[in-house]
């Protein structure tokens, strides 16, 4: 009845999208607890992101990987009893005033929310009173701020130096294009970490939750 | 070795033949009209000032040899190219360069008519979704209008224009028109379409090239890319989808004499070693400082000459000293025995400090020279 873990698993892996979808349906209707679907999933995507790291895959296969654990996740969320998923902690992502580039920052928010995290996308071309609106409420472990063209550096720096003021304590990671290539933008901002590409800002966010 | 024009300088380089120092060139657009104080929108839509803008910039920086044709590409970008833009003044403030929305304007089904009716008919029909006009004759006579500017700098400057013709290999354009996020799903969805489209549609490609290069009498054919990258690809993608485009156009507008410079964005490190197959002394390789430009030199050293990489960030964040310093390491490693052209990584960025890109100008004359 499909309920070998290891099918579900290498059928992510393999990015075969019919099969993890039919996997997913079929073990869902046999009784098996959602969680441990959703960790096999996840731990899928732990996969993927090593390869990518390896440059044994590449952003065209992460964002496939993305597309089938939402579309896997769509079968099994309504099935979670709330509170009985553990998350990772809270991130607000969103790209800077000035900027409406969000090709890396959905990448981003795709893969964090498939490690477990809880993840708030603000959208494009946010500005600062928003990204401060939002960590006031969340008090999120980190906030992860994405630009592409070098004008919105001094959006990003604007953003951050208005989140330290109010005294927001959560992590700031940046990335995007140009950005996420040249470690003086991480000190002229007054970032905590630019990571340089999805993988990367998964690695950061684990490691400023303690679980890295 | 006698002083030689701009233009010479330009061409003996690319046939990696002796020059007397290393040429110069640079992307320079919409930083020109910021620093001539000019209006965003009036670079961006009348030739005539974009062209204003970058002469004045050029008589500044006491002028370089392979000037980027700017006074183009507002009109190109925000009337022909058939993606939702953002224009300054319109739908963004004054002071802010256009912007490309990246959604799927083209639909799966899309592919299909790009099959049947080639990229005119997809051009078309994009272009309709985007309440626009576009057909054969639009274009002629958009492009015919920049005719003018072309003579103007080539005939009283003597400088090389390095952009007649502007070409895109399918699969970079089906991407950037399906949007990142749905062309990498239909890599996976839809494979053997994808190739079908890129196959059926090169040869279009190479024609629409072709007719916008005789529209403004320039010999240098713009390829564009960046979405076949090893930034969003794997090696086998790239042979699959792109490759075999990229060398067929190439080929082909090598036997009708232009050159074509491939202007690739983002990381091709990884796929450099298949460029030895192009035309040999006869394209240009344009990086942006994403693909590692020193191991490019070794790679392609003798066969293909290469034009870059100072980093935007670099313009808008350093200083003329960090500029002076990466480029005379340029010119010295990447210069050495010819073969190279110093300039902007990809565009100088709208927010670079006039100082710094006129510092790589001169390092460039003071560092460059070969004896």
């Amino acid at each position: 009845m499909g309920m070998n873990p290891d099918t579900l698993r290498a059928a992510f892996v393999n990015l075969d999208e019919d099969r993890c979808l039919a996997l997913v349906r079929q073990q869902v209707d046999a009784g098996r607890n959602p969680r441990e679907i959703l960790e096999e999933l996840r731990s899928g995507m732990v996969e993927i992101g090593e390869r990518f790291e390896k440059s044994e895959c590449f952003l065209t296969e992460l964002v496939m990987a993305a597309e089938i654990f939402k579309g896997c996740m769509a079968y099994v969320e309504p099935r979670l009893k709330s509170g009985s998923v553990h998350t990772l902690g809270s991130v607000v992502i969103g790209t800077v005033q000035g900027d409406i580039h969000d090709l890396g920052k959905n990448i981003v928010g795709a893969v964090l929310t498939g490690a477990g995290f809880n993840v708030h996308d603000l959208g494009v071309d946010v500005p600062p009173e928003k990204f401060l609106e939002k960590a006031k409420e969340l008090d999120p472990a980190v906030i992860g701020l994405s630009a592409l063209i070098t004008t919105a550096i001094q959006s990003m720096k604007l953003t951050i130096s208005q989140l330290r003021e109010a005294g927001i304590k959560s992590r700031i990671m940046i990335g995007g294009g140009i950005i996420s290539h040249d470690e003086s933008v991480k000190d002229f901002v007054g970032a905590d970490a630019v990571a340089k590409d999805a993988i990367e800002a998964l690695h950061l966010a684990q490691g400023f939750v303690g679980k890295g | 070795m006698a002083t030689m024009t701009p233009k010479e300088r330009v061409l003996r380089t690319i046939r990696f033949e002796k020059t007397d120092r290393v040429p110069i060139g640079m992307m320079l657009d919409f930083s020109a009209a910021a620093w001539a104080g000019m209006k965003l929108s009036d670079f961006e839509l009348q030739p005539q000032r974009a062209s204003e803008a970058v002469e004045r910039a050029f008589g500044e920086m006491g002028g370089w040899d392979d000037v980027f044709p700017s006074w183009v590409i507002g009109v190109v970008f925000t009337t022909l190219l058939p993606l939702k833009i953002r224009i300054p003044g319109v739908d963004l403030p004054e002071d802010r360069p256009h912007q490309v929305v990246e959604e799927p304007l083209m639909k799966p089904e899309d592919y299909d008519l790009a099959i049947k009716e080639g990229m005119g008919g997809l051009y078309t029909e994009l272009s309709k979704r985007l309440g626009r006009k576009y057909d054969v004759d639009v274009v002629i006579e958009t492009t015919r209008k920049f005719l003018p500017y072309y003579g103007k700098w080539e005939k009283e400057k003597g400088v090389y224009v390095g952009m007649g013709g502007v070409v895109t290999i399918p699969v970079d354009y089906f991407s950037m028109a399906r949007s990142l996020q749905e062309f990498s799903k239909d890599l996976f969805r839809r494979p053997d379409k994808v190739q079908e489209a890129c196959d059926a549609t090169i040869q279009d490609s190479i024609n629409l090239g072709l007719m916008a290069a005789e529209s403004v009498q320039n010999k240098e054919m713009f390829i564009g890319a960046t979405r076949a990258s090893a930034t969003f690809m794997s090696e086998k993608m790239f042979l699959r989808y792109f490759f075999p485009h990229l060398k067929e156009a190439c080929e082909q507008f090598v036997n009708e004499g232009y050159t074509p410079l491939l202007h690739f964005d983002n990381d091709w490190t990884p796929f450099l070693e298949h460029f030895l197959e192009l035309p040999k002394k006869k394209c240009i390789l344009d990086l942006d400082s994403f693909t590692d430009i020193f191991r490019a030199k070794k790679v392609l050293d003798g066969h293909m000459a290469i034009k870059g990489d100072v980093p935007a960030t670099l313009f808008s964040l350093g200083t003329p000293a960090k500029v002076e310093t990466y480029v005379k390491k340029l010119v010295q490693e990447v210069g050495e025995g010819g073969g190279f052209i110093l300039s902007s990584g990809c565009s100088v960025p709208y927010d670079a400090k006039f100082e710094n890109v006129k510092a790589m100008v001169e390092a460039g004359k003071k560092y460059g020279t070969y004896t």
